[in-house]
């Protein structure tokens, strides 16, 4: 089940610029898998990789085992939604939906009644005979999908398919994304640069960076415990603070952070007094209480205040170092007010390490 | 689609006048005369009699002129069907190049345009010549006796005909091509269809709007030819346009000469007007299912 789709040590370059750098990933069967990542890192060149447009430098990519090197596009068992659709424009969007299965060559009955199929599993049932001119950027969407499932693909490759949206319809149509692989089940592999849409539609997400894959989790995890700066800080907002660890407790070590204090971590790897580390905490994990009794080097000043309705951000500034705190319900502090920043023990995170012994 | 009875706004009849009366001097006037002259006598001095007489009309209409039409229309039909065939690969291949490139290649598709046509037909009479270098390659390569021809033959018209409209097909079918999305060639590839069938079933389709200027602009200007066969034609490949020159220059028989231009002329008028219906018609009622 792990090897379904396997993606192995894939290298490309474009001249100079090596678009990916290594990226090996195992997808599964049935999984809405998400290639997550900043513009330029990646995600199309992968996508297209996998669907046969563009041939790695080395690496390999294996399909229910068998290796789909010499494949042409037409012949993978796949199919895409380009980030543009790709609708033809001289066909309606019926004909469009047909071509897969024309060019397959199935029976002209079995044609007519699975695009009719697929016409009402995207419900555009009136609309099938109107050119792709004549429909709106979401229904093209849709049939895009629709073409592209009509040949049942072993796995659907969608790269940005709700990019070219506004926001209203981007949710709206997240929510019928997920309810169609939910009737389909097939294996999506979907490709976004909107962490939220990622987060909300995927079993398990590849965040990417610069041709690299970071890390390879469940939205959980991702969010939770981002293993480098790049995810913690991709994936929701994040404070990222140096620290140094300077001592060991009973279940844990203790770490010295510049306007913090001493605080208690226990750390997923080996780590020694005199290690430089990097920690990730989310606002809502960090908290505001009155600083007047407190060490003055503790104390840092609310900057900023903004009441967001469910929430309240903070932006306090303590030891040089600007703090993002998010609290519930309204604002219990106002700019110019002397706080303590208190941190939820357990939701301290290293992100990244650097050892004193070398 | 909304089909709106069409309002003509005073600008818009203003911005449209002057190219109206520049079709009307240079288009319609000299036409009309051409066609008004078909209708009057020739007089024995090679100039136009006066009164009105249909006798010019009974001459352009004698059988013995079919064959002629007749091979007109097929030498400028074979003539636009290589262009076709040359143009649409070249014009895909040039529109897929880097833009640096495709400056420099279309340029050198007009290029031969800065050599006077005339000059440029005989270069190929002397190519074509049996003591051309083309006549001389075969027969050493045994491809060809001493006795054969390669020029004065139906085959040389077509050929010449060819490599001067070629470039005509080429530029409507670039300038349909460089529209094209290619990401629609994967998308086909992605659904199934090879490359060559991705190629029939969307890139076609999609520079269809060239491929229709191309087709009309060739073979218009083929079957209106009369330089070149007259240069490297024999006397069995007349084509109407010789026949026309040969009335004006020869017989000095302007209204017979008129009316089998009127005729080539109304001929070519109703491939344009079919083929604006036929845009028209598509336009109204979108693709068939
Ligand atoms: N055909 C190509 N020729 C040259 N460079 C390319 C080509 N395709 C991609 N690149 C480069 O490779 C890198 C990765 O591109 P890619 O399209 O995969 O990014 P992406 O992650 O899909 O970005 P986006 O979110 O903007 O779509 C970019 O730096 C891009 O400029
Ligand atoms: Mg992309």
């Amino acid at each position: 089940m792990e090897d379904f789709l396997v993606i192995d040590a894939i290298r490309k370059r474009f001249g100079n610029h090596p678009a990916l750098d290594g990226v090996s990933l195992q997808i599964r069967e049935g999984e809405v898998f998400s290639l997550l990542g900043p513009s330029g890192c990646g995600k199309t060149t992968l996508l297209r990789l996998i669907a046969g447009f563009d041939s790695p430098d080395s690496g390999q990519i294996l399909l229910q085992g068998r290796n789909v090197a010499g494949l042409p596009p037409e012949k993978r068992p796949v199919n895409t939604v380009f980030q543009n659709y790709a609708l033809f424009p001289h066909l309606s969007i019926r004909e469009n939906i047909a071509f897969g299965p024309k060019m397959a060559g199935w029976a002209r009955s079995q044609i007519s009644s699975e695009v009719a199929r697929m016409l009402a599993l995207v419900k555009m049932e009136d609309q099938a005979d109107k050119l792709p001119s004549q429909i709106s950027g979401g229904q093209k969407q849709r049939v895009a999908i629709a073409r592209a499932l009509v040949n049942k693909p072993r796995v659907l490759l969608l790269d940005e398919p709700l990019a070219a949206l506004d926001l209203k319809l981007r949710q709206h149509l997240l929510v019928e994304l997920a309810a169609l692989h939910r009737e389909v089940g097939t294996t999506f592999v979907y490709v976004t640069h909107d962490q939220a849409e990622a987060m909300s539609l995927s079993h398990r997400i590849a965040v990417m960076n610069a041709g690299r894959v970071e890390q390879v989790d469940v939205p959980e995890s991702l969010y939770r415990a981002p293993r480098t700066p790049f995810v913690a800080s991709f994936i929701g907002d994040t404070n990222l603070l140096a620290g140094s660890i300077t001592g060991t407790s009973s279940n844990g070590c203790k770490v010295t952070v510049p306007g913090l204090g001493v605080l208690e971590i226990r750390p997923e790897t080996p780590i020694t007094v005199g290690d430089q580390v990097t920690l990730s905490l989310r606002p809502e994990d960090l908290s505001l209480t009155d600083g007047k009794d407190s060490d003055p080097s503790l104390v840092g000043v609310v900057d900023e205040v903004i009441y967001f309705g469910a929430f309240t951000r903070y932006w306090v500034t303590s030891s040089n170092q600007r703090l993002l705190v998010q609290t519930h319900g309204k604002a219990a502090w106002a700019r110019g007010d002397a706080v303590r920043v208190a941190v939820d023990p357990g939701t301290l995170h290293i992100v990244e390490m650097k050892s004193s012994v070398q | 689609m909304k089909s709106q009875a069409k309002k003509v706004c005073p600008t818009e009849a203003l911005l449209t006048t002057p190219s109206l009366l520049w079709l009307l001097a240079f288009f319609a006037v000299p036409a009309g005369l051409v066609l008004l002259l078909a209708f009057r006598p020739a007089d024995l001095h090679g100039g136009v009699g006066s009164g009105w007489s249909v006798a010019a009309i009974k001459a352009a209409s004698d059988p013995a002129y079919l064959p002629i039409w007749w091979r007109t229309l097929w030498m400028s039909g074979v003539s636009t069907l290589l262009c076709l065939l040359v143009a649409l690969p070249m014009g895909y291949h040039l529109a897929r190049m880097p833009r640096r490139w495709q400056g420099i290649m279309v340029l050198l598709v007009v290029l031969p345009f800065l050599t006077n046509f005339l000059i440029r037909v005989f270069a190929w009479k002397s190519l074509l010549h049996p003591d051309g270098m083309v006549c001389r390659g075969l027969i050493a390569m045994g491809l060809m006796t001493e006795e054969q021809q390669l020029l004065y033959n139906a085959g040389a018209v077509v050929v010449v005909m060819f490599y001067v409209q070629l470039p005509f097909a080429i530029l409507p079918l670039y300038a349909a091509a460089e529209k094209f999305d290619f990401g629609l060639l994967d998308a086909a590839r992605d659904l199934g269809a090879g490359a060559a069938r991705a190629f029939w079933e969307v890139f076609i389709p999609g520079v269809r709007g060239g491929l229709v200027a191309a087709s009309l602009m060739v073979f218009i200007s083929g079957v209106g030819q009369y330089v070149i066969p007259q240069i490297v034609g024999g006397v069995d490949t007349e084509m109407i346009g010789n026949k026309i020159a040969q009335r004006v220059f020869s017989d000095r028989n302007l209204p017979e000469a008129s009316a089998l231009s009127s005729m080539l002329l109304l001929g070519v008028l109703a491939l344009m007007i079919a083929n604006s219906l036929r845009r028209r018609l598509m336009a109204k009622e979108g693709p068939g299912v």
